[in-house]
């Protein structure tokens, strides 16, 4: 151990001006982010976008020459190095090679602690940014020092370095514009395509997630495996054969990796759809199962369509659904209309709501379609301030005829339609807590409200971001497709809420239009311009004078941000029968 | 008395070259070895297969009883080793690579150390790489001897070094070699070097150990034979003894060297092979002559007479 120490102490010493200058560009570079963090505004913005980036640049630099110079000190290749012929043991002046790495990896992670801690941010959220900070510069350094431990000189270290990765470059763009034709003459493709199935957890919004780990805990373990064979064997055509075989471990971990250890396990709804369902006595509804549901038919009304002889007929009438619970909504999937007349002759339909999502046509603004007592039920009751005016949830349905004979009849017809439908509540996916001087966290961003005041319409909030460079372990766990605050509110398939949410007073505020824009494009891609502004403002004319003025920086300090989404909790079919469906001829108009 | 070096068809090649081809030595405590022959000829790779920088391709090497393939701290403690292509921490002082040493040798004499200092005059507080070549090799060599090492290993220790340091160098080892009774083991392309210090002499050619042998031994079988024959015209026989090297006629002045001297037999030869020989002289040589001839019989193509 003494030894350890003393090669260790000759290190430190040998290197001691260029170690301390690496440690002032570092705490720097940190010191550089705190003061943005604290100081961010518009006139810092183009240093903030280049100084962190120059100084992270120089401190890798630095090590680039730091790390070959501490190991090619007691070079590991040739048969001229001091140590060879001194009692130095290999175990030992591994042991203090990898007691310097570590010092410098310690002061790095002591660095960027001590800055986050003076920032504020959680002991949680430190330990974990520290995590990957210290496993990716664990990485750097091990391979740095692996291709310093192969190579007699700085001139060499250099070199393979940069034969290394033109070499990878060239095999990059070989693959990508050459190989596939090369890779599939050789059948390699459907041997790649057979073993390695595609990964699903690939992301271009984000680096983050469980493929990321592996490859960069399987890189620093192997390159520190490697850089031991080496220091105990010397045996440099081995080693060099073990670097080119984990030179390949990244693309090959990519490509089979298919362990999501950042999946959440999957939340299963175990309501039972048939509750929900109650028997509405206005109109006749039969079951097709037990989980048969009710549906009302509203306002039939007639319209032709066109003026000329080829002008055709089509009947509109709404499906309304009523007495659900109130947490819970519906989408209609499938209706198939059918009109019979009295005689029982059928109308011949030549285009009807068959195959729509009828909850796409709701009447609810053109936006987003909502259910607010399904959002206030989703938040624990929480009375939204800006809600709109609740209507029982109504579809549309049509059906479109040439038969205009049978239509222009003001007899009763029977209707019938047979639908399929999907009832959904709203479960809270992402909260961000935006309390003012506090963190907030976002994927890969950090994120503090600086500055919140009241302004004519509504509130400004000034946020600024801490980016930190190392960001995979930082997330929650979540597979990659539900991202917090990834979102969009006009996604067909999974349509998010956002909400802001005064839990303490039991309020909530559905920021819409800009406002709406603003939630998910600044807190989720553009909090990197560090200094922004949000206005929220109040657009609903129904939420009132009094919502307005209850709107205020005061009311935001104790705001949360809920992203709801949408959970299926059962699908089922239904029959719909009307006997006495009777068109109202006052309805008829004309389009063209 | 188990040898401190002992090799045992020693090999190592490179590609298709044969740097050290079975080589087969002893070498007892407290002797100085010289270990000579030309560049090339595999001196350096032999004692890095001694040391264990390189791995034999055959053969085995024991160094103070183990074999050189398992030479670890405890062993190295007891070997010094200077070598003209050592690297050297040449951002260190004197001072601080003496001090780095130091830990590493139990058995380490600080008030050695500071005697060596003194007596090769070097400048501790002096950055290595701002010494001469000379004293960098005095340095080397403190750092080698402070711990009082049971076998000293010499690679050219002398090249490059200006006649005045290499005097000094010598009787310092010389001195010291006397004193403590250590085993040197000293290889040299030049035989004036080593002359005065070796008790054992080893030439290598072409990988080939030719001889390995006490200096004395060496010394008294090898004899210079001058002696004169009848007309200019004679010539060399065709056919002559094994053992004689180089035989040259000028004139009627002729020569050769007899590896195998002993007088009686060595003159009746002569007279056998050469009736008309007379004023038949031997002459005792030095280590250099000797070392010369071998290494003239060894050359692909002898030199052409004068």
């Amino acid at each position: 151990m003494k030894l350890i120490l003393h090669v260790f102490r000759k290190d430190l010493f040998h290197t001691f001006w260029l170690l301390l200058l690496w440690f002032a560009l570092l705490v720097g570079r940190f010191a550089f982010t705190d003061w943005l963090f604290f100081n961010g505004n518009q006139a810092g913005l183009m240093m903030g976008m280049w100084l962190p980036w120059m100084l992270d640049s120089l401190t890798s630099l630095f090590l680039l020459v730091l790390i070959p110079l501490i190991i090619q000190q007691d070079s590991l290749v040739g048969t001229t190095a001091f140590w060879l012929t001194r009692p130095v043991s290999r175990p030992v002046l591994l042991s203090a090679k990898m007691l310097y790495g570590i010092t410098i990896l310690t002061s790095a992670v002591l660095v960027q602690t001590l800055s986050m801690a003076i920032l504020g941010v959680s002991p949680h959220d430190i330990y974990c940014i520290d995590l990957q900070y210290a496993l990716t510069l664990g990485g750097f350094i091990t391979w740095i020092a692996l291709f310093a431990a192969l190579t007699p000189s700085f001139e060499k270290f250099a070199i393979a370095g940069a034969v290394t990765i033109a070499v990878s470059w060239g095999l990059y763009i070989f693959v990508v514009f050459f190989g596939s034709i090369f890779i599939s003459s050789v059948g390699i493709i459907s041997f790649v395509h057979l073993h390695s199935p595609r990964n699903p957890f690939e992301s271009s919004l984000t680096e983050a997630n469980s493929v990321e780990v592996a490859v960069a805990v399987t890189t620093f373990a192997y390159g520190i495996l490697a850089l031991a064979y080496q220091f105990l064997s010397r045996r440099l055509t081995i080693s060099i054969v073990l670097v080119v075989l984990g030179l390949c471990i990244s693309p090959i971990i990519q490509g089979f990796w298919q362990w999501n250890f950042f999946q959440q396990p999957a939340t299963t709804i175990t309501t039972n759809a048939s509750k929900d369902i109650l028997q509405h006595p206005a109109a006749t509804i039969s079951s097709t199962d037990t989980s048969s549901f009710t549906f009302s038919l509203m306002h039939p009304q007639k319209k032709t369509l066109g003026s000329s002889e080829y002008a055709i007929e089509n009947v509109e009438a709404g499906i309304e659904a009523k007495n659900l619970l109130p947490e819970n909504f519906i989408e209609i999937d499938e209706i198939h209309p059918d009109l019979i007349t009295s005689s029982g002759q059928k109308v011949n339909i030549i285009d009807s709501s068959a195959s729509l999502k009828t909850s796409r046509m709701l009447d609810r603004g053109g936006n987003a379609s909502l259910d607010y007592q399904a959002v206030e039920a989703a938040l624990g009751n929480i009375h939204i301030l800006n809600a709109g005016v609740s209507v029982p949830q109504k579809y549309e349905i049509f059906s479109i005829s040439t038969d205009k004979t049978l239509l222009s009849t003001k007899a009763e017809f029977r209707f019938s339609a047979q639908l399929k439908y999907t009832i959904y509540r709203y479960t809270i996916a992402d909260k961000l807590p935006l309390k003012e001087k506090t963190f907030f966290r976002n994927n890969l961003l950090l994120g503090k409200i600086t500055h919140v005041q009241n302004i004519a319409q509504g509130i400004s909030v000034s946020l600024n971001e801490l980016h930190v460079k190392y960001w995979f372990m930082h997330i929650p766990p979540h597979d990659d497709f539900s991202l917090p605050f990834l979102g969009m509110p006009f996604d067909v398939d999974k349509p998010s809420v956002y909400v802001l949410v005064n839990g303490k007073r039991g309020e909530g505020f559905l920021p819409q239009g800009d406002d709406l824009s603003r939630i998910i494009f600044r807190l989720d891609k553009n909090l990197s311009m560090r200094s922004t502004t949000l206005t929220f403002q109040q657009e609903d004319e129904n939420a009132g004078e009094n919502a307005a003025t209850r709107m205020n920086a005061a009311w935001f300090v104790d705001a949360s941000l809920v992203r709801l989404e949408p959970t299926a909790i059962g699908e089922a079919t239904a029959g719909l029968r009307e006997d006495h469906f009777k068109i109202n001829p006052d309805a008829d108009n004309h389009s063209n | 008395m188990t040898p401190i070096i002992e090799t045992e068809k020693l090999t190592r090649t490179f590609g298709q070259t044969e740097a050290v081809r079975e080589l087969s030595l002893q070498i007892q405590p407290g002797s100085v070895y010289a270990f000579l022959g030309p560049n090339g000829a595999g001196k350096t790779t032999t004692i890095k297969l001694l040391l264990n920088l390189l791995r034999p391709s055959s053969g085995k090497a024991r160094i103070l009883g183990v074999d050189s393939s398992r030479l670890g701290p405890k062993e190295l403690a007891q070997i010094g080793y200077v070598s003209e292509n050592q690297q050297i921490p040449e951002w260190m002082t004197v001072a601080q690579m003496l001090h780095y040493c130091r830990p590493m040798y139990p058995t380490w004499d600080d008030a050695f150390c500071k005697k060596l200092l003194k007596d090769f005059n070097l400048p501790e507080d002096r950055k290595l790489k701002n010494l001469s070549r000379g004293m960098k090799v005095k340095a080397c060599l403190v750092s080698s001897l402070a711990y009082r090492p049971k076998l000293l290993v010499l690679d050219e220790p002398f090249s490059g070094l200006d006649p005045l340091v290499r005097d000094e160098f010598i009787r310092g080892i010389l001195e010291l070699s006397e004193q403590d009774g250590w085993t040197i083991f000293i290889s040299s392309h030049d035989i004036d070097e080593v002359e005065r210090l070796a008790d054992w002499v080893g030439v290598i050619q072409n990988g080939h150990l030719k001889l390995s042998e006490t200096t004395e031994a060496l010394q008294a079988r090898f004899r210079r034979m001058e002696f004169t024959v009848a007309s200019e015209t004679t010539a060399l026989p065709s056919s002559l003894p094994p053992s004689w090297l180089i035989p040259e006629i000028a004139g009627t002045n002729a020569s050769l060297v007899e590896s195998y001297y002993q007088e009686s037999v060595t003159e009746a030869a002569i007279t056998s092979h050469f009736p008309a020989a007379t004023l038949i002289t031997p002459q005792a040589m030095t280590l250099r002559e000797i070392f010369l001839a071998l290494a003239k019989v060894s050359s692909p193509t002898p030199p052409s007479l004068p």
